[in-house]
């Protein structure tokens, strides 16, 4: 507890610093000629007010609810993962595996090994860096990074060779069997008698799953004693040591979590979505991951959050770029701004706000 | 530091299984039930488990700290000074707890740069200059003058 209310410092100052950078944005639209305020109910006519418009968005938000709880285990270690692009290319392998070569007879069973298969991948990705700066002391930040590369050229090996189909010109898989297709939020609507609900948009079950990882997470880091062990190597590794913490074990099960983390991400990507393992499937999410960690303050609601935010920008950005001279790259410069000012600013607005809270309770 | 006060009350020992709900799950409720009542018999100030360790001041993390080992009912504590940094009468307090434990038989090896707290609390004292120990004296028959020149490596038989 510091010197503001909790509410405060979880809500106000995350909604403070995206106002802020909603405003910077809105100067910029203005500057290349826009309207910021026809920009914005764009975004939000193209998200939020058609259905399938909010099935783009979640199926984004399912992609960076797995990344940004990635980032964030291993942020509770102080471990910095930016190798989540990498582990979620070699979870999508170990879903292209899965999903190929074992005769599923039902979606169901067939989420379950692919999850299986994609942490799996994942982890072993992970635990590659981990056991290098475990027992190496190889900086996490720089093998992890340089994984990411190794990750994608695996991902290119397989792709233009042993699981090419043949005749094929695509760098992509055979097709996954109709049986491993997850239900989209198309078809649940219509189980549950909304038909053309969601239509045509790529949100599917996998959303579940993740809302399902938010809680386990959440379980894991505050109510298990290795969540506990975890949080105490992140705060002070020496202190941890002298508890009998050993610091080998837990960077090597944080960043192994965080690894499986990612590699679920291609569940929603690879089975959900183009049914089929495509070159580049990740678009940037195990980076995106890292802002939503950021601004989610590494707390599975706040990544919920976050990554809903985020989920919205993407969408909102397709449509900006598709309907308005606004071009695709300025969404970037715009999440860049969230992340400037809910990452690496926020002390610039939790100062002056801590201030203000002081004076009123001396006042009070 | 950023641990909560009943997080760093059950520090290092957290895997107990009188802090477990279960096989998976830590008792915080338990825990922190525990830690009010550890704080209320230290006279940890605020009484507040839910406070980060780093908000209480010097002496109450050092009773915390205290309480966490002392309770534990240990047969051999080290401690390294205990009283440094603390106000008066948290040091007496310590203190009491320290003899208290001696009384019940246990053994404790105390470290201090406090030469009234190791007279008034030692059985034996041993005084360490260079990585050595240059000698051991009974605190009734000796002072501080002594004390003070083995601590400069100068031993009875060198001055004489």
């Amino acid at each position: 507890m510091g010197v503001m209310p909790k509410w405060a410092d979880v809500v106000l100052v995350p909604l403070i610093s995206l106002i802020i950078a909603a405003l910077l944005s809105a100067l910029l639209i203005l500057a290349i000629g826009e309207s910021p305020v026809a920009a914005l109910k764009l975004m939000i006519e193209g998200t939020l007010l058609r259905s399938s418009g909010w099935g783009y968005m979640l199926y984004y938000t399912t992609n960076f609810i797995f990344t940004g709880l990635a980032v964030s285990v291993a942020f509770h270690a102080a471990l910095f993962n930016i190798g989540g692009e990498g582990q979620a290319m070699m979870g999508g392998l170990g879903v292209a595996l899965v999903c190929l070569f074992i005769p599923w007879p039902h979606w169901s069973f067939a989420i379950i090994g692919a999850s299986l298969g994609a942490a799996f991948f994942g982890m072993i990705w992970a635990g590659l860096p981990a056991y290098l700066q475990a027992k190496r002391g190889s900086h996490i930040v720089i093998t992890t990074i340089m994984f990411n590369f190794i990750a994608a050229g695996v991902l290119n090996f397989f792709l233009v060779g042993a699981l090419k189909p043949k005749g094929s010109m695509d760098p992509a898989t055979a097709n996954f069997p109709a049986a491993t297709h997850l239900p989209t939020f198309e078809d649940m609507a219509g189980l549950l008698g909304f038909e053309k609900m969601f239509r045509a948009a790529p949100a599917n079950v996998s959303f579940f799953l993740a809302l399902v990882a938010c809680v386990l997470v959440w379980f894991l880091i505050w109510r298990t004693p290795l969540g506990y062990e975890i949080r105490a190597m992140g705060k002070s590794e020496p202190a941890a040591r002298y508890a009998g913490i050993g610091s080998v074990k837990i960077i090597m099960v944080a960043m192994m979590i965080s690894g499986a983390l990612s590699g679920m991400m291609a569940i929603n990507t690879t089975q959900g979505e183009s049914e089929r393992l495509i070159l580049n499937f990740t678009e940037g999410a195990g980076f995106i991951g890292i802002a939503v960690a950021l601004m989610g303050r590494s707390h599975p609601l706040g990544v919920f959050l976050a990554a809903l935010l985020f989920g919205f920008l993407y969408q909102g950005g397709a449509e900006l770029a598709l309907w308005t001279k606004i071009p695709r790259e300025l969404i970037v410069v715009i999440q860049a701004l969230v992340i400037l000012f809910t990452g690496a600013l926020t002390l610039m607005v939790r100062r002056p706000l801590e201030r203000l809270f002081l004076s009123l309770r001396r006042g009070g | 530091m950023d641990f909560m006060a009943w997080e760093n009350a059950v520090f290092g020992y957290h895997r107990d299984p009188a802090h477990q709900a279960n096989r998976f799950f830590m008792d915080n409720a338990a825990i922190k039930a525990e830690t009010a009542a550890k704080m209320q018999r230290f006279d940890v100030r605020p009484q507040n488990p839910n406070l980060t360790a780093q908000n209480f001041s010097g002496g109450n993390q050092q009773k915390i700290v205290l309480a966490r080992e002392i309770e534990r009912n240990p047969d051999l504590l080290l401690i390294g000074q205990p009283t440094r940094g603390v106000d008066i009468g948290a040091i007496e307090f310590i203190h009491q707890q320290i003899v208290a434990l001696r009384d019940q038989g246990k053994a404790i090896l105390l470290v201090s740069v406090e030469l009234d707290e190791i007279l008034s609390l030692s059985d034996r004292i041993a005084v360490m200059f260079d990585g050595q120990i240059m000698g051991e004296r009974d605190p009734a028959d000796t002072n501080e003058k002594e004390l003070g020149l083995l601590m400069a490596g100068v031993t009875g038989e060198a001055s004489a």
